[in-house]
């Protein structure tokens, strides 16, 4: 047992622990001034801003700008676009992950699992913009590596793949899965690994085979892992990502490549709309929060794992 | 692009950060400080809800941090994933250590600096080595939050030639013509690659230091976030 001294009252332990509060006054200044400064600022989505009265100064507008976006000829397509890519990301590329994990673990030679390892985690450690240069050699019309396996195997090898809409989505898809795979299947090779092994053996004794140990064992054993990351991730659904799409952007796909990330962007700072692109990352930012507490409490209800 | 600056702010944003991360780990470890739930959740509030990035953008202006170098360092300062992680290593330090340090009269600095940054170099390590590569691999402040051209850092000059390359190859529209543009795009691409291996060799180089730790880092942030 732990001896586990009386409490002090509340001021003698604040005074005691002055030093401590001095060692964390800078992150404490540092979420105020970078954090919650800016979420104060929000009330920017109801006004309008002016350089020269700030924020505070500035005359209310109202919903306005809510008005504004939702009958504008821009909203469908944006909100779609958005939409597409939140879905490509949070749940299409989702249980590509899992797999590469369950796959690992199943690997006999430790050495191939280590290489494997290595050439699959690099990726997520390379800048968007390096990514992006690649695919633009890859996939260059005539002169790129899929464009000429193209014109070799007999086909037309002068696609400009990054300038047609019809690709963009699934040229997204590629290279964030290509980039994500090996660093989002760390977590779950980490739940693997802690899998009762117990369970294998009762399982074989019973006459299972590998399939089916996956099936019945691995993956129960790791559903509170998988449900975590499912809702941080779904947290993520409206923000697409705003470097990689702003990168992909062509004049030939634009009309797909305009995401509410991206739209933010173009008003805002380019365009010095302030309050109209504000209010647009409100609506964005709130529906992320609310799809998270609304899955967090499914998954609560459902499977007894929460975020909190 | 000046090396010796972009290596003096690599150097001052690894610094900066570390301390206030552990600092804050540290304190935030402390089970019986008052106040420690309500500060943990509201830092851990903004993984979640965010001023967005107008809001944000405004306030580096009131702060002056547009335009300066001070805009790659505080911006990224702490990050709440690395908070945790930090904390949860310090967490598994023994509690013991820390008492008999009180006991010979440490004060709470002391314990910090003299037994938890000895006793954490691994996640220190991995902290570190992760906010550096993040750091380097940033574009997006420098493509708008900074005009001044010479205080880019390399990926925005990266994506500077990336974009006036993808201008470029809009105006090529029929094959012949990029045929005809052969002879000059062939320059301006290997400029581009000579450009990306010099970005990418410095984390190709760190990478196999950081590998093995990777387990570990993302284990920790995973369960207890």
């Amino acid at each position: 047992m732990q001896y586990e001294p009386p409490k002090q009252p509340l001021g003698k332990r604040l005074f005691r622990y002055w030093p401590l509060y001095v060692m964390l006054l800078p992150c404490i200044v540092y979420y105020i001034l970078i954090c919650y400064v800016p979420m104060a600022g929000l009330v920017l989505a109801f006004k309008d801003y002016s350089f020269k009265k700030g924020i505070w100064g500035s005359p209310w507008v109202g919903l306005r700008y809510f008005k504004t976006f939702f009958s504008s000829y821009d909203a469908p397509r944006l909100v779609k676009n958005t939409l597409t890519v939140g879905v490509i990301k949070c749940i299409l590329e989702f249980p590509f992950a899992i797999i590469l994990a369950l796959m690992l673990n199943e690997l006999r030679s430790m050495k191939f699992k280590k290489v494997t390892q290595t050439v699959t985690y690099l990726p997520h450690f390379l800048s968007s913009i390096i990514i992006v240069t690649m695919l633009q050699r890859i996939l260059a019309p005539n002169t790129g590596v899929l464009n000429q396996a193209i014109s070799a195997l007999g086909g037309d090898g002068s696609t400009f793949f990054l300038m047609d809409a019809k690709y963009f989505f699934r040229i997204l898809f590629s290279m964030d899965l290509w980039r994500n795979i090996g660093w989002d299947s760390i977590i779950y090779l980490a739940a693997i690994s802690s899998v009762d092994t117990s369970l294998y053996e009762a399982s074989e004794m019973d006459g299972c085979g590998k399939l089916k140990k996956m099936w019945h064992i691995t993956l129960p054993s790791i559903r509170g892992t998988i449900g975590l990351l499912f809702i941080m991730g779904v947290g993520g659904l409206l923000s697409s990502g705003v470097e990689q799409i702003w990168l992909l952007r062509t004049p030939g796909n634009m009309s797909l490549a305009d995401t509410l990330d991206v739209f933010v962007l173009r008003t805002g700072i380019q365009g010095g709309q302030f309050g109209y692109a504000t209010a647009i990352g409100l609506i964005q930012g709130f529906v992320g929060l609310v799809l998270v507490v609304v899955c967090n409490k499914l998954s609560k209800k459902v499977t007894e794992v929460g975020l909190w | 692009m000046h090396i010796a600056s972009l290596w003096r702010e690599q150097e001052s944003e690894l610094f900066l950060s570390l301390m206030v991360t552990t600092m804050a780990g540290f304190v935030l470890k402390q089970y019986d400080l008052p106040g420690r739930k309500p500060i943990t959740i509201l830092i851990t509030f903004t993984m979640l809800f965010g001023g967005g990035m107008i809001p944000t953008y405004i306030q580096y202006k009131n702060l002056h941090l547009l335009n300066s170098f001070w805009v790659y360092v505080i911006p990224s300062l702490v990050s709440v994933t690395y908070l945790i992680m930090v904390r949860s290593f310090f967490e598994g330090i023994p509690d013991s250590l820390e008492e008999s340090a009180k006991l010979d009269g440490c004060g709470y600095f002391q314990i910090y600096t003299k037994i938890m940054l000895p006793l954490s170099k691994p996640v220190i390590a991995v902290v570190g080595l992760y906010t550096a590569v993040n750091h380097w691999n940033d574009w997006f402040a420098g493509a708008f939050y900074m005009s001044n051209t010479k205080l880019w850092p390399v990926q925005t000059v990266l994506q500077q030639m990336l974009t006036k390359a993808m201008s470029s190859q809009r105006e090529v529209t029929s094959v012949a013509q990029a045929l005809a543009h052969n002879t000059a795009s062939v320059t301006s691409d290997s400029l581009k690659m000579a450009a990306v291996v010099v970005t990418t060799v410095p984390i190709l180089c760190v990478y196999p230091f950081i590998q093995k730790y990777f387990a570990q880092g993302a284990m920790i942030g995973a369960v207890k976030g």
